[in-house]
């Protein structure tokens, strides 16, 4: 055996073993919804039995019939998805807008004072704001309205979406492209606007992206200030269902559920990954 | 000639203005809602920890630090204050270490890297209240797939109760150590997307260059890696730990931080004596001692994030 076909034995393994580790840990991150799929399809009379078989004796789709008149699952989505959106247009625009100014105009007091206020805002743990932030909503009637969540989520989501935004036009928009149109007499909105917006969409793409999922996944604030039923995202519609411990008898629609409304998230996010991640590239240098 | 200057410096003059104050009023949404909505509650909230304010009494008398007492007094408070650290912290190291795992591995041009990159960030948006509940079942008693392999084999003679055991495990209890794994695999993807976009910013030159000086796999991973994306690990680490050390959602609906208080976080203890007991002074004065152990990392990070600028 001479020494070049030893190397390629090597290169082989090398990608053999790649492999097999990203399958290992594939394995751990896709036990919980291997067991959402099982638990689903899994024939009524056998979902209760203990100890749990690991793949159904027969496939059954009754429990994605089922789950439409258990729960208001489509009310639920609907509600989740104005939520967040909105709170990611608004975070998005609110933070780029700051983003911008902070990374451009550093120098001056009010920018620098405007950088602590976001790192000092990202660290104050949510729940500290929540516990007053509740008496306010409440003077101000916006308990069980979409307006009191989206303002919370927004307030959430822009320090990390400011400073995110801020690195990207720190390290990927050169100050020289927009010297040049200022020479030309554009003014510093103008610049702002027509020189720098356009060549930022990967940045402001993965902003939205980080927006958008803290929103989508809050559950607190929203179990909170709302009780109506008819505006509860999903979380706390579904927590709600099947409350602390009547779970075990209501597991195959809860996992009905739970695949249900995962799967958007999942498509979109197959879609969107790319520029997330290109997006967060440019501005990680400065971290 | 100067009359018509005149007239060009009077008719831009409101759009001059306006000009030069443009990078204030940018600031302006973002500031003026974090203010109102995030630090001004705050401030509230220190105020009302020093009051007894509860639904169940008309007047709210000042009571000083008579909260914070009461807090520090119960032994509930420590074990919860324990509970979030190991929860934070070892959750958070592990996370790391297959985050990094993860990126270092997903950096390299094999096949089939776009889809594992995307199969990895579904944890992410998955809703923490649909993977807990899933987590829930997995590890339960009865309806635990894990028990079914470990009976199958021989393994156990009866099926373990992994969020409902008191016993420990090297002094802490075995519940917090289970949900601590299903963290892990709740916080990693953020971590993997943060290193994965730190770790494209390194020109493969510098690797063409370690590996004609002859340096190993960890001498490469530790000398360039690791200092040329210092500055992603170090911002993203500091939030993490924050993130997680306010983490709610899972010893809320995993195990509503039973059994016995051994999984309460302190966010879930906060969250029930505000909006489950209805005390909001004594709510008030134990998330003001959680924001204020939050402090210690938080102070390291904002002199770090301000260091490079000045």
């Amino acid at each position: 055996m001479n020494a070049k076909t030893k190397k390629k034995i090597q290169k082989v393994w090398k990608v053999i073993w790649h492999y097999i580790s990203l399958f290992l840990i594939s394995c751990f991150v896709l036990l919980p919804y291997y067991w959402m799929i099982v638990t689903a399809v899994k024939p009524t009379e056998e979902v209760m039995q203990s100890p749990a078989t690991l793949l159904p004796s027969r496939l059954s789709f009754t429990n994605f019939t089922k789950v439409w008149s258990s729960i208001p699952l489509a009310t639920y989505m609907k509600n989740s998805m104005v939520v967040s959106l909105t709170a990611t247009v608004v975070s998005v625009i609110f933070a780029t807008l700051c983003g911008y100014s902070i990374s451009r105009y550093i120098r001056k007091r009010a920018q620098r004072v405007s950088f602590v206020i976001m790192l000092v805002s990202q660290l104050i743990p949510g729940i500290v704001t929540m516990i007053s932030l509740y008496f306010i909503m409440f003077n101000m009637k916006l308990t069980n309205t979409y307006v009191g969540l989206v303002i919370a989520y927004v307030v959430w989501a822009v320090p990390f979406c400011t400073l995110m935004i801020k690195s990207y036009f720190d390290a990927a928009i050169p100050v020289a492209i927009e010297e040049s149109a200022r020479i030309d007499g554009c003014s510093n909105f103008g610049i702002f606007w027509r020189v720098c917006l356009p060549i930022s969409v990967p940045g402001i793409i993965s902003t939205g992206i980080f927006a958008f999922i803290t929103a989508w996944n809050e559950y607190m604030w929203a179990s909170i200030i709302l009780s109506k039923d008819k505006l509860k995202p999903v979380s706390v519609g579904i927590y709600d269902f099947i409350g602390q411990y009547s779970a075990n008898t209501k597991m195959a629609i809860t996992m009905t559920a739970g695949i249900i409304i995962t799967i958007p998230a999942i498509i979109i996010f197959a879609f969107l990954q790319k520029y997330l991640i290109s997006g967060l590239s440019a501005g990680a240098v400065k971290g | 000639m100067e009359q018509q200057t005149e007239k060009v410096k009077k008719q831009n003059s409101f759009g001059s203005i306006l000009n030069q104050w443009t990078s204030f009023l940018m600031l302006m949404p973002a500031i003026a809602s974090l203010l109102i909505v995030s630090i001004y509650p705050t401030v509230k909230t220190i105020w009302m920890s020093f009051f007894d304010k509860s639904i169940l009494k008309k007047e709210e008398p000042f009571i000083g630090l008579a909260n914070y007492i009461e807090s520090f007094s119960k032994a509930g408070t420590w074990q919860t204050i324990f509970n979030t650290l190991f929860f934070a912290i070892v959750s958070l190291v592990l996370g790391v270490s297959l985050a990094m795992l993860i990126a270092t591995k997903l950096i390299k041009p094999y096949p089939l890297r776009g889809f594992f990159r995307a199969m990895f960030l579904i944890p992410w948006v998955t809703p923490p209240l649909v993977a807990s509940i899933v987590w829930r079942f997995i590890f339960s008693e009865n309806f635990s797939p894990i028990n079914s392999i470990l009976l199958k084999l021989h393994l156990i003679k009866v099926p373990v109760n992994f969020l409902g055991s008191t016993a420990t495990f090297l002094g802490v209890s075995e519940p917090l150590i289970v949900l601590t794994i299903i963290n892990v695999w709740s916080i990693f993807p953020f971590l993997m997307v943060m290193f994965i976009a730190g770790l494209q910013t390194v020109p493969q030159e510098i690797y063409e260059a370690a590996r004609m000086d002859g340096a190993g796999k960890m001498a490469t991973f530790w000398k360039i890696t690791v200092p040329c994306i210092r500055p992603v690990i170090t911002s993203s680490i500091v939030l993490e730990l924050i993130w997680q050390f306010n983490n709610f959602n899972i010893s809320y609906m995993v195990t509503n931080g039973g059994p016995l208080g051994l999984t309460k976080t302190m966010a879930v203890e906060v969250y029930q004596a505000a909006f489950t007991n209805y005390r909001y002074g004594y709510a008030s004065a134990l998330s003001i001692i959680m924001m204020l152990i939050a402090l210690i990392p938080s102070i390291f990070y904002i002199r770090s994030s301000l260091k490079p600028e000045n």
